[in-house]
């Protein structure tokens, strides 16, 4: 005689972040789009340079403004992160100007080599995390082995690079620790059984019916795309060009998603550009990224001239001025984006 | 949820076509332009679109190279790019000054 007790099919959660049609653009369509960026420069190296400006123009400088949508969106925030907002600048000035004095541009490439590294991969864990909670913590699955295994590819990348000691990236010399190969090899291999590892526990997950499609794509999208730049593409300039259209736009796209949520309920009036900008529709979705452009691209414009104008007064050339205020602007975003987005530091979701 | 639909269509798509129409307008010039050197002269040859207005300028033979350093003794505005299987110097007039900004 049969028990009772019936199996259930094994089922899946989605747990996007906002819909079907959002979240794949998000992971899936980024990814193409950075890959196919990427994958022009790596077929063609001389479509590097264009592709470089267009990334530049479209996705960078605007995707370092959009973090202004956050930390002085309304009067609040600006009373709250007025020390983020007007201090930190000047100090993060004076530390890469002591940089440059001490390390001359080499110094500064590897600082930033190594900053938008931590950068781009805190970012994904970030988003990671995301999709976690949206899928109700997933408990299953451990959080200290899941930043393991997400970090385990870039780290194998980041070995693999100096490994290789490139003798320049994005055309200024480079300088990165010399790493023998069986050490790249070493982590290939550990970080190869930890997705393997990863890849056991959703096929359990899904036999169980707790898969959640959101973060598994997340992760794969992931593992692809670091896989992808830092281990498979031999060019470090292209490599760094798919990690960062990746990174760029997926840091838009997130934040005009947050800024949709908190201004769901209508234009206010303490923040109203950014929450006009943030309402449904087509048209509004059009303008906030054109609204961005129209913000970000003279004002960087604006400091790379200002830079130039500098180093015409003081005649000097060692370190471009454009160079060290641009990376000025980057670091503030990196340590900015650090703080204001973690959870302890917001009392609504994200 | 079906404004929510059209508003993110919105946003990736003016993002996506924005970024290929700029990205075409900015590839025309530097893509075509052979970027020609003279290296006997060490000097480099005339803009990219003064060479495209003349019509019929001669390519000259690339100017190999290691490193960009190598390149910025013919021209500042040049730099390393490996082109098949050996590097040679070639020069945009698109080339970021500081593309530090992710």
């Amino acid at each position: 005689m049969r028990t009772g007790s019936s199996q259930a099919p094994p089922r899946v959660a989605t747990a996007w972040l906002a819909g079907p049609l959002f979240d794949l653009t998000f992971i899936l369509g980024i990814a193409l789009l950075a890959t196919v960026m990427s994958g022009i420069t790596v077929l063609w190296p001389l479509w590097f340079l264009p592709m470089l400006s267009a990334h530049t123009w479209l996705f960078g400088y605007d995707h370092l403004l959009s973090t202004y949508t956050k930390l002085a969106g309304s009067p609040q925030e600006r009373a709250k992160n007025w020390r983020l907002m007007w201090l930190l600048p000047p100090l993060v000035l004076l530390l890469l100007s002591a940089v440059g004095k001490t390390s001359g541009i080499d110094g500064l490439y590897l600082l930033y080599f190594v900053g938008q590294f931590f950068h781009t991969v805190r970012q994904s864990w970030g988003l990671a995390q995301q999709y976690r909670h949206r899928a109700g913590g997933l408990p299953w699955d451990p959080v200290w082995l899941s930043e393991v295994t997400l970090w385990s590819v870039p780290l194998w990348g980041f070995l693999y690079r100096c490994a290789q000691q490139p003798e320049e990236f994005l055309y200024q010399p480079l300088w990165l620790p010399k790493v023998p190969f069986v050490m790249v090899k070493l982590a290939g291999f550990l970080s190869a059984a930890l997705w393997l590892y990863w890849v056991y526990t959703r096929v359990q997950a899904y036999r169980r019916g707790q898969l959640a499609v959101g973060h598994t794509l997340y992760m794969l999208s992931h593992l692809l795309i670091y896989l992808g730049s830092y281990v498979l593409i031999e060019e470090i300039n292209s490599g760094w060009l798919m990690v960062n259209v990746w990174h760029n736009v997926q840091y838009l796209a997130f934040v005009w998603q947050y800024n949709r949520r908190r201004f769901a309920s209508g234009v206010t009036t303490d923040s109203r550009l950014v929450s006009w900008l943030s309402q449904p529709g087509y048209r509004r979705g059009v303008l906030y990224f054109l609204a961005l452009l129209a913000v970000a691209t003279p004002a960087y414009y604006l400091v790379l001239q200002a830079g130039l104008g500098i180093d015409r007064v003081l005649k000097q050339a060692a370190i471009p001025s454009a160079l060290v205020l641009s990376l000025t602007l980057t670091v503030h975003h990196y340590i900015v984006d650090g703080i204001i987005w973690k959870r302890r530091h917001n009392t609504a979701p994200l | 949820m079906v404004r929510r639909a059209s508003s993110s269509r919105g946003f990736f798509l003016s993002a996506l076509l924005s970024g290929g129409l700029l990205g075409l307008l900015l590839a025309a010039p530097s893509v075509h332009a052979d970027m020609a050197v003279d290296p006997a002269g060490g000097k480099a040859s005339s803009s990219v679109s003064e060479a495209d207005a003349q019509g019929s300028v001669k390519e000259a033979p690339p100017s190999p190279c290691k490193t960009t350093k190598d390149c910025q003794k013919i021209s500042a505005s040049m730099v390393c790019v490996k082109v098949g299987k050996a590097k040679q110097c070639v020069g945009s007039p698109h080339r970021p000054m500081a593309p530090v900004n992710t």
